[in-house]
């Protein structure tokens, strides 16, 4: 996905941009012959995408001009591989909400699209026909049962990792979890001609003859892969650009500080038995990785790893974040206010429960998370009460 | 001793045999290709736990 929601505020909207670019050129370079659309891609616009589609072949069966009632990317392509046609069309589920894009475009219902799509590819000689499905699996399970003629389904909505593809009929459904995280490789052997029958060939029984096979692995994406230089300039101008338009929107913004968080220092004074168990768990050490590896500014990552990122009262751009790196008291807490001249009179300590924890440590994030094991680590009530005020 | 009519059914059997011997060892038409695919690339990933 282009983008991480379907609508963008404004003042984030050039950084998103510059994003977008990068992922879409980023993609180009690398060499990819066919993408899906799914809904969060269309929070630049409609003719964003459209403009990129020219370079870059961008499929869908099923999105259509609002006005014109027809597809506004191509329904599918033929690629011929190997000595194979293969056919291609892309689908996303009708019922997704596309934001402010929702006003250009409309959605026809996955399966009769992708029918269409099937019987067009049919009548252009397609051998082999596969389905870039933006779909949850359940509904993939149903497309492959209803429309006939898809032999392979990739889904991109769902976000499971399927080492071993899963089947509905004669249908291989595949997925390679989410976020760029692994590269999912299906390798085909096609004996005769088509109809293929795909059966896995590591399932360990004996292939009948002329039997089709398949063999698919996932292959993490980890930091032991070298980077490919040429990618590494585009990130490397879009982190510079990124830096660069935050500076712009800091020249911006009125530089009076609130009151409403006020960093741990301001705790200290009276918790410092509890600052000094706090200096010593992770939380009190979660920005310098972001310096590590130069993410400082990255608002994805700065409002898990400081405090009162884009809060009601707390700092909202990256490049402000001053005192209030690592995540402090307040981060759990809630903001001091004016706590440390009104300490009995205000007392704005919010529970900590299972939520406060995993808005931070979701199972994308931090999938071995265990909050029981996890809390007693950072948790103040085992240390001693303050000093009296 | 076969007789003429003998001789000739053999004939037939035998190349039927034959032909049905030729489409059984005749080689299939064999397409190896790789699909890769992936999902949801949104520039640097690294996990954060």
């Amino acid at each position: 996905m282009l983008c991480s929601s379907v609508s963008i505020p404004e003042n984030r909207m050039a950084e998103a941009k510059a994003r977008a670019d990068l992922l879409i050129n980023g993609n180009r370079r690398i060499g990819i012959d066919v993408l899906n659309v799914g809904e969060m891609d269309f929070a630049l616009g409609k003719d964003y995408l459209l403009s990129h589609s020219t370079q870059t072949t961008i499929l869908s069966a099923n999105i259509l001009d609002r006005s014109s009632k027809k597809p506004i990317f191509q329904p599918f392509v033929i690629k011929e591989i190997s000595g194979v046609r293969v056919g291609i069309f892309g689908v996303i589920d009708e019922k997704l909400s596309f934001g402010p894009a929702q006003g250009d475009i409309e959605i026809e219902e996955a399966a009769s699209s992708a029918r269409k799509a099937v019987a067009d590819l049919k009548r252009e000689n397609a051998d082999l026909i596969i389905g870039l499905t933006h779909l949850n699996p359940t509904i993939d399970q149903r497309l492959a049962q209803d429309v006939e003629g898809i032999d392979i389904i990739i889904n991109g909505h769902s976000g499971m990792k399927l080492d071993k593809p899963s089947r509905a009929g004669k249908t291989v459904i595949c997925q390679a979890y989410q976020r760029g995280q692994y590269l999912g490789r299906l390798d085909l052997t096609l004996v005769g001609k088509p109809p293929y029958k795909l059966t896995d060939a590591t399932e360990g029984k004996k292939l009948a003859r002329g039997a089709s096979s398949y063999i698919n692995s996932l292959i993490p994406m980890g930091m032991s892969i070298k980077s490919e230089p040429d990618i590494e300039k585009l990130v490397l101008a879009y982190k510079d650009e990124a830096a660069r338009l935050q500076r712009e929107m800091v020249a911006q913004v009125p530089t009076t500080p609130t009151l409403t968080y006020r960093g741990e220092e301001s705790c200290r004074r009276c918790h410092a038995k509890i600052a000094q168990f706090q200096e010593r768990t992770k939380h009190a050490r979660a920005f310098g990785p972001l310096l590590k590896k130069n993410k400082q500014l990255d608002p994805q990552c700065i409002g898990c790893h400081t405090t009162g990122f884009q809060k009601p009262g707390g700092f909202t751009l990256p490049f402000m974040v001053g005192t209030m790196r690592n995540v402090q008291c307040e981060a759990c807490h809630g903001p001091a206010m004016d706590h440390p001249e009104n300490p009995i009179a205000r007392k704005p300590f919010t529970p900590v429960t299972r939520e406060t924890c995993t808005a931070c440590h979701t199972q994308q994030w931090d999938p071995k998370f265990n909050f029981k094991a996890k809390l007693p680590r950072v948790s103040c009530k085992s240390v001693l009460a303050p000093k009296a005020h | 001793m076969k007789t003429g009519s003998e001789m000739k059914s053999i004939v037939a059997f035998l190349g039927l045999l034959a032909w049905l011997g030729a489409g059984c060892t005749q080689k299939l038409p064999n397409h190896k290709l790789t699909i890769v695919y992936t999902n949801d690339v949104r520039g640097e990933f690294e996990p954060c736990g």
